[in-house]
């Protein structure tokens, strides 16, 4: 349990302040939500005008757009990926800061298996992101308490702020295949933020486009709020495929770590 | 000139990726065109919306750019490619200087019989030139991919204009990785922190757009001093942001030679 120890106290810091980032995104986030919900009301009474059938039309996207569950959803999408590069981060430079530090050598030549080191270098960054949605979740519904004038469902509401850790769960598992796989990654926000990005990029336009595989390519387009707000719970078929891609790539992390030829500190 | 053409020889790889990243977000982000114009709902809910306050277009992703148009549907491609540069622009400056310090090399560079000063310039300008090509490889694929969709290069002027928010992007990003490579002791921090002005520039104009009351951040993120919409509606990148980046940059670039000149080097 040394090395898991070792590596929640190395990743402290860095846990300490992303956490207080999230917590201060959604927090302030939900601060302007007094102000957008006065926006709705004005809104609402544009949309009045228009006839039934228009507004059948869009019902359930203004239904759920026009609630305080709209409006976090909003902002989960912005929170989901400052958690990406934060998971990403922590699984590409778990491994990879050992080389990178030229202190391969010294960890592996310890009378412990590869395997082992793996299972705890990747227990220690699972459980700081574990902690990192604990705190998120706990801020998230207390800014809604604290800035919601309408009584709301709490539990709808923490499983939506949960679905952070499945995003968070898939990056990780990413980074940490990136970190056993690349022989050396000398900068990991390098790798980290362009990954990130790139699957951000891809929801942002694969919602524009009619094609419904899309989505299956980036894990920000797994969780659809309207689904969420409907059925009270995730898309049974995105949540099969996420545990499918973590495994493989913890699996990949596995298989090609305990074959591959570390660089040792010259 | 050997700093400036080592530089170059050690980033032409990721200067490749990154080359790939820009072509492929800029092409496939295009390509998703034809099924957005010929979507006939898009358009009524555009025009149904249309009046409604600015944070609730915001939430339904309405930014006053017409979608339906092929240049308004750039617009709203644009910004993703100012985010793309910026992160590579970014971490070029950055990298660059810190390395020598995170690979323990800077003892082996700076004894050298050549000044510090020339080393950092070299350096910069090995950067500076990474940056160009991202820059030239953003011009050439959004000029070919527009031209594509609209047959014809009529559009080209309006496409330059936002390009030139795209080199003005990069020149801040640039400026703010060096300098903070300048000044930060710790090798990791430069990327580090020129990241997260990167991503918190990109939250922030975000949230502008979703209350009144934060209208006044706009003036701290360069994605919105070039934003789409402005540029688009004034035909060029407004002259006043345009001075402010680059006295800014300047500053940011003098800044990075007065530190680094200084500081102690970690060996």
């Amino acid at each position: 349990m040394n090395i898991y120890w070792q590596e929640l106290r190395n990743y402290r810091r860095s846990t300490i302040i992303w956490i207080i980032a999230l917590s201060f995104m959604v927090f302030g986030f939900m601060s302007i939500y007094r102000s957008f919900a006065l926006d709705v009301t004005s809104a609402k009474k544009l949309l009045e005008a228009y006839p039934p059938a228009v507004l059948a039309a869009l019902n359930l996207k203004v239904e759920i757009f026009f609630t305080i569950y709209g409006f976090f959803a909003y902002l989960l999408t912005f929170v989901w990926l400052a958690g990406a590069i934060q998971a990403m981060n922590l699984g590409v430079s778990v491994l990879s800061k050992e080389v990178a530090g030229k202190t391969a050598d010294f960890l592996l030549t310890k009378p412990i298996t590869r395997v082992r080191m793996l299972t705890e270098k990747f227990a220690a960054v699972f459980t700081l992101v574990v902690i990192t949605n604990i705190f998120f979740v706990a801020t998230a519904l207390f800014s809604a308490v604290v800035f919601s004038k309408d009584s709301f469902d709490l539990g709808l509401l923490a499983l939506m702020a949960a679905t952070l850790f499945f995003v968070q769960l898939v990056f990780l598992a990413l980074g940490f295949v990136f970190g056993a796989v690349i022989p050396k990654i000398k900068t990991v926000i390098a790798v980290s933020l362009p990954t990130a990005f790139i699957f951000f990029i891809i929801s942002a336009f694969g919602g524009v486009l009619k094609v419904p595989n899309i989505n299956y390519f980036t894990p920000f387009k797994y969780f659809d709020p309207i689904y969420i707000y409907q059925h009270s719970a995730y898309e049974p078929k995105y949540l099969f495929v996420l545990f499918g891609v973590v495994a493989i790539c913890i699996a990949t992390s596995y298989v090609f770590y305990m074959k591959k030829d570390i660089e040792a500190a010259s | 000139m050997n700093v400036f053409m080592r530089e170059l020889k050690s980033n032409y790889k990721g200067l490749i990726w990154w080359s790939i990243a820009i072509m492929i977000t800029v092409v496939s982000g295009m390509a998703k065109f034809e099924g957005y114009g010929t979507a006939g709902s898009a358009n009524n809910i555009t025009a149904l919306l249309a009046g409604f306050p600015k944070p609730v277009m915001a939430i339904f992703g309405m930014t006053g750019l017409d979608l339906t148009k092929l240049i308004g549907y750039f617009g709203v491609l644009y910004l993703y490619i100012l985010i793309m540069v910026a992160i590579h622009a970014g971490l070029a400056g950055a990298t660059i200087i810190a390395k020598e310090e995170r690979d323990k090399t800077s003892e082996f560079l700076y004894p050298k019989p050549i000044s510090r000063m020339k080393v950092l310039t070299a350096k910069l300008a090995a950067a500076a030139t990474n940056i160009l090509v991202i820059f030239g490889v953003s011009v050439a694929s959004s000029i070919w991919i527009v031209g594509y969709y609209n047959q014809g290069y009529g559009l080209n002027s309006q496409v330059m204009a936002l390009m030139w928010g795209v080199l003005l992007v990069q020149l801040l990003s640039f400026a703010f990785g060096a300098f903070f490579a300048g000044l930060f002791k710790n090798p990791k921090l430069p990327a580090v922190a020129v990241a997260t002005v990167v991503v918190v520039s990109y939250l922030v104009s975000v949230s502008v757009d979703l209350s009144a009351n934060l209208d006044f951040l706009k003036y701290l993120t360069p994605f919105k001093y070039f934003s789409a919409e402005k540029i688009l509606a004034a035909g060029h990148p407004d002259p006043f942001y345009v001075v402010l980046s680059i006295v800014l940059s300047g500053a940011l670039i003098g800044l990075t030679y007065f530190f680094y000149q200084n500081r102690d080097l970690n060996v």
